[in-house]
């Protein structure tokens, strides 16, 4: 039982950081980033080029691949998103399904049709630690990715900045009135998704096979558990992604694996029937479409 | 009933007509191609069930990632009732299509008192149900290899062995099925749903039930997909879970998005350009995909109104022109 605590807790780190992403950029603009899962198979690929064919120190991988994803969702977000969430929620958020698309047929051209398997970083055999088996993999992972959540946390209650990106979630046009800029904000909240993706991507890598589709699964679960945690809301979004890895590992392990994703799903669903808003979610970022 | 209405509509019966005489025209004109016929086929089911999804995402406003599954739905549902029960074409066609109607009613009654999201959660929770069921069910469904060899569709004393003796029935359901959503969208109805996705609270004030319209839309939605699932098993003989993935949901989705959400014109010469389009494709670049995807960010970011907005654009210039003063009449 501790043992599949554990991994779940572990592994739902990954689908933290896709939520987090996916809350911050609804919360901004009122867009559903179903690319969002793309974003990490994208992290995960280029980290996978400096990694192993230029033999970049991890660390550097890890920067630049988030760096890197993060710049593109800007271009995006200005080339593309912008000008369709200006109109309405609803034309960006089909938009983000194209994005989808190009992101997986572009790695696709780019990596090739086969997955690829990433060498392992940190280790992949299990070390026993309390009786509880730990791969030191997923624990870097988790503490990584923890690291992420704090800077960003930090950010957005400590930074000028980040207090301008909650002021402009709150009320954009008494943000514009103080003089935020609130263009300027809307991207920094794609590119915090795409650093976020990237990040996720290269330490997801090394205990997964990476595939050009894999996106698509991870998105719906960044989204699901975006929605567990309140839509919206950047803690309920880790404490979803948390709850739904342990939720998934705890239905592969005491139930019918085949079954994992149809019986999360069902469990998902009756919880938002109950309570609509997710765990943290308050009433009022559901209004204004 | 004014003079220009009575001709509006008496318009629109005389073109769907036309358009099937075409059709019936284009089948004897290509008889013998059995690849083209199957293409035929393939481009007039797909515009089945992306005008289908039209009523959902184009009128009433709603993102519903369960077309494709509301389509296996269909499909496997006719097929399984011909091949394990025994059942006639002609009964088990419409089981499935109302299977899917009733499904897609469902799905619209679960998310009836929650917002949008929780439709896109629910339609693809329903898809992984859906796919789960087909590769798991193995006995059942003949799970990842698929689904086959499906008996031709018969129907009273025809029988449809090839591509080319289901192009008839396809091409008279295409078209009344097209006509229907076209007469939809000009009905009380259909305003309905358009009101309600231009504002919700303005609809309640003018006492339309929102709640009502958004199911009545999937029902009609899965209904369409139900009988594209159903067309598509008669066709290819073989259903297989990967030609009704979220993958392909999406691909309705985009359909839609360029064919212009809302107008029917749009979305059926869409439908056929990008069915056609990516057989041929396919064999000529890996990259349509991408294509398609980056596509779609410009109709989003530039054109929002997809072809139909285009279409209409040209349409509203040629009026004023003629007459410059006209007060602008709802379309």
């Amino acid at each position: 039982m501790a043992q599949v605590v554990v991994s779940g807790l572990l592994f739902g780190m990954v689908y933290a950081l896709v939520a987090m992403g996916f809350s911050l950029v609804y919360r901004m603009t009122r867009v559903l980033n179903f690319a969002a899962g793309d974003l990490l198979m994208l992290g995960g690929f280029i980290g996978f080029s400096l990694y192993v064919q230029l033999r970049w120190p991890f660390i550097a991988v890890i920067l630049t691949s988030s760096l890197a994803v993060g710049l593109l969702m800007v271009i995006v977000d200005r080339l593309a998103l912008a000008p369709a969430y200006r109109r309405s929620g609803v034309a960006a958020t089909v938009s983000t399904i194209g994005l989808a698309f190009a992101l997986q047929n572009g790695a696709q051209l780019f990596w090739g049709n086969l997955g690829l398997s990433f060498p392992t970083v940190f280790g992949n055999n299990p070390v026993p630690v309390f009786g509880v088996l730990i791969v030191p993999e997923m624990v870097a992972l988790f503490l990584i990715g923890s690291i992420g959540i704090v800077i960003l946390t930090l950010f957005m209650t400590r930074s000028r900045l980040g207090v301008a990106m909650r002021a402009v979630a709150g009320d954009p046009v008494m943000a514009r009135l103080v003089g935020i800029n609130v263009e300027r904000t809307k991207s920094l909240s794609f590119f915090i998704a795409g650093a976020l993706g990237g990040i996720a991507g290269v330490l997801l890598a090394p205990i997964t096979l990476l595939t050009t589709t894999m996106g698509t699964a991870l998105g719906i679960k960044g989204f699901v558990a975006a929605l567990i945690g309140g839509l919206g809301n950047l803690p309920g979004a880790v404490v979803g992604g948390l709850l739904l890895g342990l939720l998934e590992t705890l239905v592969g392990a005491y139930l019918d694996p085949s079954w994992t994703d149809g019986i999360v799903f069902a469990i998902v669903v009756v919880l938002l029937l109950l309570r609509p808003f997710g765990i943290f979610g308050e009433e009022g970022i559901e209004e204004g479409r | 009933m004014t003079w220009r209405s009575l001709r509006a509509g008496i318009g629109l019966e005389l073109r769907m007509v036309v358009v099937l005489i075409g059709l019936l025209g284009l089948r004897f004109a290509l008889a013998g191609g059995q690849y083209v016929m199957l293409l035929a086929d393939e481009s007039m089911i797909y515009v089945i069930v992306a005008v289908g999804l039209n009523i959902v995402l184009g009128y009433s406003g709603q993102i519903s990632m369960a077309q494709a599954a509301l389509a296996a739905l269909g499909g496997y549902s006719a097929a399984l009732l011909v091949m394990r029960l025994g059942w006639p074409w002609i009964l088990a066609a419409p089981a499935g299509a109302a299977l899917a109607s009733v499904a897609g009613a469902l799905l619209g009654l679960l998310t009836m008192r929650v917002r949008t999201h929780y439709l896109i959660l629910i339609t693809v929770a329903f898809s992984t149900v859906v796919l789960l069921f087909i590769v798991n069910w193995s006995a059942l469904t003949g799970g990842p290899t698929g689904l086959y060899p499906i008996p031709p569709m018969e129907l009273g004393g025809f029988i449809a062995q090839g591509p080319g003796d289901l192009f008839y029935v396809v091409a008279v359901l295409a078209v009344i099925l097209v006509y229907a959503t076209e007469r939809l969208r000009r009905s009380r109805v259909g305003l309905a749903m358009f009101a309600i996705k231009s504002s919700e609270k303005g609809a309640q004030a003018a006492g339309i039930n929102p709640a009502y319209y958004r199911v009545l839309a999937m029902s009609l939605g899965g209904l369409y997909a139900g009988v594209g699932g159903v067309l598509f098993a008669a066709l290819i003989k073989f259903l297989g879970p990967e030609s009704f993935s979220l993958t392909s949901s999406l691909f309705y989705i985009v359909i839609v998005v360029l064919g212009g959400m809302g107008s029917t014109a749009g979305v059926v010469i869409v439908g056929v350009v990008l069915t056609v389009t990516q057989q041929q494709l396919q064999n000529l670049a890996d990259y349509w995909i991408l294509i398609y995807g980056v596509l779609v960010m410009l109709v989003m970011a530039v054109a929002p109104g997809g072809l139909g907005g285009i279409i209409n654009l040209g349409r509203e210039i040629r009026s004023t022109r003629r007459r410059p003063f006209r007060a602008a009449r709802p379309r």
